[in-house]
């Protein structure tokens, strides 16, 4: 999985599963779970992209052990399923507090009694916040998005060694932490939310000067902490082992923090009610649902397959057990605007009026794995807002493709030179397509082609392992046509975390999250080594978003963001958004509580229970 | 006799593979999503009207696997064809030239033995992948030709290996000596008393090396490396059975069944040729 400013997902079918409104489960549970027991949870792999250490751990399922369980930040969330979940409240703040400055300054009072787990013990203070800074700007700790904070006064200094605090950060007591900005940044509160930030304490962590060393030994500001802590001896790097209850290829075993002190913190962010978590590794994915049907296992890290989740929902007693959330997710293809025949927006728009959603849909697993999108940002991201819900500027019956309407589109392009509605021209023929290896991006492709060809585009498609195309699509070099199976999800639940992929300041050689080229002028394109087609004009959306980001009222703030999806649709048209992912997950039969985590998109961990006694062993 | 018919009939049926298709009134690529799939994507079994039932796209598997043969037959045939014409040629003048220039081949083909066959085709499947020219000028893209290539490079070394030692023996014998002394050249001794004398071990040989191909090619697109779905072929399916065959069975038993019949007729013919013209077998 290439990690970017949201996270990019390698071939939608991997990480896009689920569905939210579904016929066998909800978004949410409720129940009235009791204190006890243990939540079972197992994985094909824990995919840690940094060892478990927060300053670099840039994946979903490490973000919903962390905020559920163990790092606690200045902002969290409500750890529950839809727009809520995507509410922030205060965590380890005693209030969300107001921006000064322009939105430039922001002062945050701890509250009193949050206390690191054993072996540290101690009450957490702001310095160690700002410490989780420092380490956030340590270039060798490889931090992930620490993009995010660079406008921090003094951010680049620290980060270059040229200074021995950054400046922008002040404790001037241990409940006192201000943060000075270098530009307005209404957003700022949902960067704070991200578990990098959460507290880390120093006499541990400076043990650990290389990226993913801190992760075997994390100390706990959450309600449970990592199996072993109590045992670890910090008297000195030297007596600092890693702790028994984790190694990253076999298994994560929590049990409770005893420093924990519910009354700092809510239930509607932590109830907090098994007595331990267990993460196991166990590479057969088939397996893991078996277990979870026999009561062996209470939950899993990644999806069932559709082939699973038919079988328990036409089985009336089972069906409960199937749990969905939206992923905040969206499946697409991404058009290359410098590539023909898509640089030419009516065929754009063709493209996006042939294409048969429903079959695409269908080979994600069908409604229960996702809504057919029709916009770029996921509905959920803007509070469902009633002007962006009902909006889809290429309506087709059934969202199957309209070959008429599609055709009048092509007709006005000039690669319909005799105007029949099809291109016959040679630039449309074996157009140069990657998509990822997967059964679902594979079985994604013939809808793609056979929508296609109604109007004259075929595909020279390349199926490759999910990294390689990866790989493949983020390099400009590369100037992949068109990029099949597409897949992003949000960071934090505002659309900058989607519209950053249209920014010019997003294309880079390696590594480029705008894979369609918006915003790429003559200038871009020469350092890049690329070309932009003679008499092509690349549409810009940098001013528009500029001043979306800028934007602190929220009601406005998300208006805005709202126009420039449309406009993205209507006037650009870099993509095919076709399917709004969602997270679906088998439970077993003893969990009595169980949430989902809308700001991670995976289980809310700190809103599940089980009944021990239905447990098998 | 019957293993015979079989493959002969599965040639049959591979040529006329479009012409069951037109009859039939389903294309290898054509989508039956609404009345082939259910709502969670999941292909439906076979029937009257679908054969051998859809499969993970909603195509008709039988159409699928007829047009398959096509592919498995191809592989098989020219991948074979020219390894078996780089053995020979490299095996005739290394076992009649001898000397440094047999020690230079024999190590070049240890060398091909000794590679890792899977971690090399992943590497030259990965490299002509990320471009729409492919690697080598064009001249090596993704799919078919690809797999035929890395096939050859790979099985050349076995016929070489018997094409030499059977021919480093025959230029010992009575009759090689006899045309050396009548003053008969070099070149017609290999093409007028060797090469004939090669036939046997070398058809024998070719045909237990296509079955061995067309399995190499099923592994090869089994692991997502070799032909493109969009072009029928067993190894494909079968990589789409193994994600869903706890729910639908026919994706792995009807290619599956075709891809086995297939090897064990290639083998059986194979048997059967090596006892034909093996005279120490008829003995």
């Amino acid at each position: 999985m290439v990690l970017g400013l949201g996270v990019l997902i390698a071939g939608a079918g991997i990480t896009l599963a689920g569905c939210g409104s579904s016929s066998s489960g909800g978004g949410s549970s409720s129940g009235s779970g009791t204190r006890g027991g243990t939540y079972r949870v197992e994985a094909t792999d824990f995919g840690f992209s940094n060892n478990f250490d927060p300053t670099g751990e840039y994946t979903t399922a490490s973000w919903g052990i962390y905020r559920g369980l163990l790092v606690r930040t200045l902002v969290g969330y409500r750890m529950t399923g839809g727009v809520a979940g995507n509410q922030l409240m205060p965590d380890l703040a005693a209030n969300l507090p107001t921006p000064t400055d322009n939105n430039q300054t922001w002062t945050f009072t701890l509250k009193s009694g949050v206390r690191f787990a054993p072996p540290v013990n101690r009450a957490i203070t702001s310095r160690d916040i700002a410490y989780a800074f420092e380490r956030i700007a340590t270039p060798s700790l490889a931090a992930q998005y620490g993009f995010y904070y660079g406008n921090i006064l003094g951010w680049d200094a620290y980060a270059s060694g040229k200074a021995k605090t950054i400046a922008g950060i002040t404790t001037p007591n241990d409940h006192t932490i201000t943060f000075r900005l270098t530009s307005p940044t209404p957003d700022f509160l949902y960067r704070l939310s991200l578990p990098a930030t959460g507290p880390i304490p120093k006499e541990v962590a400076k043990c650990f000067p290389n990226a993913g060393g801190y992760g075997r030994d994390l100390i706990s500001s959450g309600p449970y902490m990592i199996l072993g802590s109590a045992q670890l001896k910090i008297t000195s790097c030297a007596t600092v082992r890693p702790l028994s209850g984790f190694d990253p290829s076999t298994k994560l075993l929590l049990v409770r923090n005893p420093n924990y002190s519910p009354s700092t913190d809510t239930a509607s962010m932590r109830t907090a009610l098994p007595n331990a978590f267990s993460f196991v590794i166990n590479t057969n994915q088939t397996d893991i649902f078996n277990r979870i049907r026999a009561g062996l296992v209470d939950d899993s890290m990644s999806a069932p397959p559709a082939s699973i989740v038919a079988s328990i929902a036409a089985n009336a007693s089972q069906k409960h057990l199937i749990r969905t959330g939206a992923a905040d997710a969206t499946s697409y293809i991404s058009m290359n605007l410098t590539q023909a025949p898509f640089d030419d927006i009516y065929v754009r728009k063709a493209v996006n009026l042939i294409m048969d959603k429903t079959g695409l849909q269908q080979a994600a697993g069908g409604p229960l794995f996702g809504a057919i999108a029709t916009h770029i940002v996921p509905n959920t991201m803007y509070n469902n807002d009633s002007s962006i819900t009902g909006y889809d500027p290429y309506a087709t019956p059934n969202s199957a493709g309209n070959l008429a309407a599609a055709a009048a589109q092509m007709k006005l392009s000039k690669y319909d030179p005799t105007h029949n509605g099809t291109c016959e021209v040679a630039a449309c023929k074996n157009v140069f397509s990657v998509t990822g290896n997967t059964t679902q991006d594979i079985n994604e492709v013939p809808v793609i082609q056979s929508a296609l060809a109604k109007i004259g585009i075929t595909l020279n498609v390349r199926e490759l392992p999910p990294s390689a195309m990866i790989a493949t699509v983020s390099s400009v070099a590369k100037n992949v046509p068109l990029a099949l199976s597409q897949g992003w999800s949000k960071d934090y639940a505002d659309p900058s975390t989607f519209m950053t992929l249209f920014e010019s300041s997003s294309i880079s050689p390696t590594g480029n999250i705008n894979t369609s080229l918006v915003g790429l002028t003559p200038s871009l394109a020469s350092q890049l080594q690329i070309s932009i087609p003679k008499g092509v004009s690349i549409a810009s959306i940098d001013a528009r978003a500029q001043a979306c980001s800028a934007t602190a009222a929220a009601g406005v703030r998300q208006a805005c963001w709202i126009a420039l999806d449309k406009n993205l649709m209507e006037n650009v048209v870099p993509w095919v958004p076709y399917v709004s992912g969602n997270n679906v997950h088998l439970v077993s039969s003893a969990v009595t509580v169980w949430d989902y985590d809308q700001a991670s998109a995976t289980t809310a961990y700190s809103h599940v229970a089980v009944n021990p006694s239905k447990q098998a062993s | 006799m019957v293993a015979l018919g079989f493959l002969l009939g599965l040639t049959v049926l591979a040529i006329g593979a479009p012409l069951v298709a037109d009859l039939i009134g389903h294309g290898p690529n054509d989508l039956y999503r609404t009345t082939m799939l259910d709502q969670y994507g999941l292909p439906k079994g076979p029937s009257l009207s679908f054969l051998f039932g859809a499969d993970g796209a909603g195509r008709d598997l039988f159409v699928r696997v007829i047009y398959g043969a096509r592919v498995s037959l191809l592989v098989g045939v020219v991948a074979t064809a020219i390894a078996v014409l780089i053995g020979v040629t490299l095996g005739l003048v290394a076992g009649l030239r001898g000397g440094i220039l047999d020690t230079v081949l024999s190590r070049i083909s240890d060398v091909v033995l000794a590679m890792p066959l899977l971690l090399f085709a992943i590497g030259i499947s990965s490299a002509c992948s990320t471009t729409p020219q492919g690697c080598v000028k064009g001249t090596l893209t993704p799919g078919l030709n690809l797999v035929i290539v890395v096939i050859a490079i790979f099985s050349w070394p076995a016929m070489f290996r018997i094409v030499r030692a059977t021919t480093m023996s025959l230029r010992q014998s009575a009759f090689v000596e006899a045309s050396r002394a009548i003053g008969m050249s070099e070149r017609n001794i290999m093409f007028r008393e060797i090469l004939p004398n090669l036939l046997s071990p070398v058809v024998v040989y070719s045909a237990l090396l296509i079955p061995q191909s067309i399995l190499f090619e099923a592994y090869l697109t089994f692991l997502g490396l070799g032909i493109p779905d969009s072009t029928p072929s067993w190894g494909g399916m079968l990589d789409q059975a193994s994600q869903l065959f706890t729910v639908a069975w026919w994706l792995m038993v009807f290619p599956g069944v075709f891809l086995l019949a297939t090897v064990l007729a290639f083998n059986l013919v194979g048997d059967g040729l090596r006892d034909a013209l093996d005279p120490r077998s008829a003995q």
